[in-house]
């Protein structure tokens, strides 16, 4: 149960906090979605800022409207990848790189995309790591904007934590905090190459379900009712009760995950 | 014709329009806009053609690519003397009438990402990638040949039409309470066909005493909020509202005052958009 009104907009008199909790663990290398997890991956993080971006743009230039933390977490330890307010992460990508595109007009035209997020994956599951660091950086948050939209925490993982009571209690302290405005949002993506047996925002699981499934459905947030026109309009089968988890998630699944936990608080 | 938003090619933060005695049995008309407290940007558009009778105001999608750009056409375009508004009020034509207020905005926005350097490489993906705007849209055609006056109107989104007759709120478009405004809203897109949404569509007549308003959505949810609480609430908008259309307010400090619930019932923070005229 997501507790709040979940009624605030985002905007550079009153900011959000966006966080992702990136897997790098050793079983990222596996194939996914025609590439491997950790390249899908960083690929999906890398659109959240893009998208986070673009909702900050007034007119050319960026609005300081969130802050963006991503926390890359494997090899037993959960370390801070990306941190700052959208207008300076918008102004410093790790990288530039340039692809040939189709344009609005059909032609091929050369494009540059901002890298932030590069493909890693080594070790364990340290999701506690992950989710503790979270929290301290959402509770600092919270402290200097009271009244903000409540911040959104998007985990994009393939497996299960090293120590799963641990990070239940870790995710449970973080989804606790809260603004003026609601409880924390705990989203959590599974990622894995079998689109065929994909769980998309479900409201309950079957009784079948792998402990790792129950696990990540019981530390994600219920999407509040009145986001949930968010939830539809980024092309999720949500309905009322609808938790914002994905289990065995394609890449297409990923992706509108992320665009509705970037849409978060923002005015559409 | 009034185009608030065309000063000196920028929208200033607050813009307000003249009371004054008009055509089409209104007695008094105002309109304004004022931006997000905090952003120096106002993304609504407010447009007023007195000699045509024509009324509009649009709300401009924050998260889209140069929304008030399109904002700004759209109630332009609506407003024009010789606009043929006609296909705009079927949904299987108004697309055709969308055609020039989109050419215009892909031309300014096309100038506008022209040749930016490498620092600007989003703005340059965006528009390369075929990033819309989006935005709602208002708008009021006063009949003047018709007695009683009549009036026909179109509307997309979140943005509110009220028709105020004894004291109460007659009819109003689309949005019927203050509980079904919400972060999301429909609107019209910068590109054909990319939003699958239609635009509706009312018309009514005017009675000696009436009000109507056009107002972008915080406003408009401002007002329902007034027209549920207490009898007395109530009043004391209508009282605003009447004397607002006079120029007896100014708008501007009004929407700070509410933003801080001077207003015992809070306005939220946001752009606003506002017409209102009696009768």
């Amino acid at each position: 149960m997501s507790v709040g009104n979940y009624n605030k907009t985002v905007g550079s008199d009153n900011p959000s906090m966006f966080v992702i909790l990136l897997d790098q663990s050793g079983s990222m290398v596996e194939d996914f979605a025609g590439s491997d997890k950790m390249t899908r991956a960083a690929q999906a993080v890398n659109r959240v800022i893009a998208e986070l971006g673009r909702a900050s743009l007034k007119e050319s230039e960026h609005s300081p409207r969130c802050r963006i933390e991503v926390i890359g977490y494997g090899n037993e330890s959960a370390e801070s990848i990306v941190s700052g307010m959208i207008t300076d992460v918008m102004a410093h990508p790790t990288e530039l790189v340039s692809e040939e595109v189709v344009d609005s007009k059909g032609g091929l035209t050369e494009m540059k995309s901002g890298i932030w997020v590069k493909p890693k994956a080594n070790g364990g599951t340290p999701m506690t790591y992950a989710y503790e660091r979270a929290a301290e950086k959402v509770s600092a948050w919270i402290q200097d904007h009271p009244d903000c939209f409540p911040p959104v925490v998007i985990n994009i993982t393939d497996g299960e934590p090293n120590r799963p009571e641990s990070a239940k209690a870790a995710a449970n302290r973080l989804m606790e905090l809260a603004s003026s405005d609601g409880q924390v949002l705990l989203m959590n993506a599974h990622i894995q190459e079998t689109p065929a047996d994909s769980i998309l925002v479900p409201v309950s699981l079957p009784e079948s379900i792998s402990p790792s499934a129950k696990f990540l459905f019981d530390i994600s947030s219920e999407i509040p009712d009145n986001l949930l026109a968010n939830a539809i309009s980024s092309g999720l089968p949500a309905g009322k009760g609808s938790r914002a988890f994905l289990y065995r998630a394609n890449a297409e699944a990923l992706i509108k995950l992320i665009n509705f936990g970037s849409s978060m608080g923002f005015k559409r | 014709m009034v185009l608030l938003w065309d000063l000196s090619g920028k929208c200033p933060e607050y813009l307000k329009g003249d009371s004054i005695n008009t055509a089409n049995g209104i007695k008094s008309l105002n309109y304004g806009i004022v931006a997000r407290s905090g952003e120096t940007v106002c993304q609504d558009a407010v447009c007023v053609n007195e000699t045509a009778g024509k009324y509009a105001v649009a709300d401009g999608v924050s998260t889209s690519f140069f929304p008030k750009i399109f904002a700004e056409k759209l109630v332009n375009e609506f407003c024009l003397d010789e606009a043929d508004n006609d296909c705009l009020y079927d949904e299987n034509t108004f697309q055709q009438w969308l055609a020039r207020p989109q050419g215009e905005w892909y031309e300014e926005v096309s100038r506008i990402t022209k040749d930016l350097p490498d620092s600007k490489w989003h703005i340059t993906k965006s528009f390369l990638s075929g990033e819309p705007a989006g935005s709602t849209l208002v708008g009021l055609e006063m009949i003047s040949s018709e007695k009683p006056s009549k009036y026909r109107g179109v509307i997309i989104g979140d943005s509110c039409f009220f028709h105020i007759r004894d004291g109460q709120i007659f009819r109003s478009y689309l949005v019927k309470d203050s509980e079904a405004f919400g972060n999301f809203t429909e609107s019209f897109a910068s590109y054909a066909n990319i939003f699958d949404y239609n635009p509706s569509c009312f018309e009514d007549t005017v009675e000696l005493g009436d009000i109507l308003v056009l107002g972008t959505d915080k406003i408009s949810e401002w007002i329902f909020k007034h027209s549920e609480a207490l009898p007395g609430k109530w009043k004391r908008c209508l009282r605003w509202l009447r004397n607002f259309s006079q120029g007896k307010y100014d708008l501007e400090n009004f929407v700070k005052n509410a933003r801080n619930a001077v207003t015992d019932i809070e306005l939220v923070n946001d752009d606003v958009g506002l017409i209102v005229m009696t009768f």
